[in-house]
């Protein structure tokens, strides 16, 4: 993985959005296995660095099997 | 009739605003995006943001496709593809209150003003035009991707409303 330099402000924000995308995915699908396996909300929260509370809200909805990219 | 007028407004931005939650929600995105917008517009039943589309000569069922392919590009430009989740469960936000990025906010109200303006219902192509009209940020890019002339999508989605108020 290259992250890229500024020096291109079009291709390195466009890269920003893309991984902010790609992270949101990546979290939702790994707190969702998380769940899944028994892990506690606070357990969760610890792992990502934030509230309980904030875990709960964020991800409390119900879960969905995503049939596409 | 400007009470009725104002009725369906509501009605056909409630849906508009539920679909573009749902799709992003679907793609495990918990705050729909102008894209997201533009693809709830697309499915609207007045089938004016599609109409706004074929006028160009273009298939507005390839917007979709058209985001994945500049969300995949900018990824490849950093030697990462995007991760496959068929079938693989996500969360989704607590239900509540109506969330939404400042670019969807901003399109759709871009959107709302002109139909305001223009005092005729708000339709899936206010949506578009408003689209048309932007210039950096996913939706110009995937727009971009599709060959999609800007202005001339403007226009089409202008003649499209006009077309839904004849």
């Amino acid at each position: 993985m290259r992250i890229p330099t500024p020096e291109d402000p079009a291709i390195a924000l466009t890269a920003v959005v893309a991984m902010r995308k790609e992270a949101e995915r990546l979290e939702r699908a790994a707190v969702a296995k998380a769940l899944s396996d028994g892990w506690t909300w606070e357990r969760i929260a610890r792992a990502l660095g934030v509230s309980r509370q904030a875990a709960h809200k964020k991800h409390a909805g119900r879960t969905r099997a995503d049939g596409h990219n | 009739m400007i009470f009725r007028k104002k009725i369906q407004d509501m009605k056909t931005i409630a849906v508009l605003l539920k679909r573009a939650e749902q799709i992003a929600a679907d793609g495990g995105i918990g705050q729909p995006g102008a894209e997201h917008l533009v693809l709830a517009a697309i499915e609207l039943p007045d089938g004016t943001a599609r109409a706004a589309f074929e006028n160009c000569g273009l298939e507005a069922s390839e917007f979709g496709k058209a985001i994945d392919n500049v969300h995949a590009s900018a990824l490849s430009a950093i030697g990462l593809e995007p991760a496959k989740y068929d079938n693989v469960e996500q969360t989704a936000p607590a239900p509540g209150v109506y969330r939404s990025e400042v670019s969807m906010q901003e399109l759709f109200q871009a959107a709302a003003k002109s139909a305001r303006a223009r005092k005729s219902p708000f339709t899936g192509a206010d949506v578009v035009a408003a689209a048309a009209e932007l210039d950096q940020g996913i939706v110009a890019q995937a727009l971009s991707e599709m060959g999609a002339d800007r202005e001339r999508l403007h226009f089409s989605a202008g003649e499209a409303i006009e077309a839904s108020a004849a």
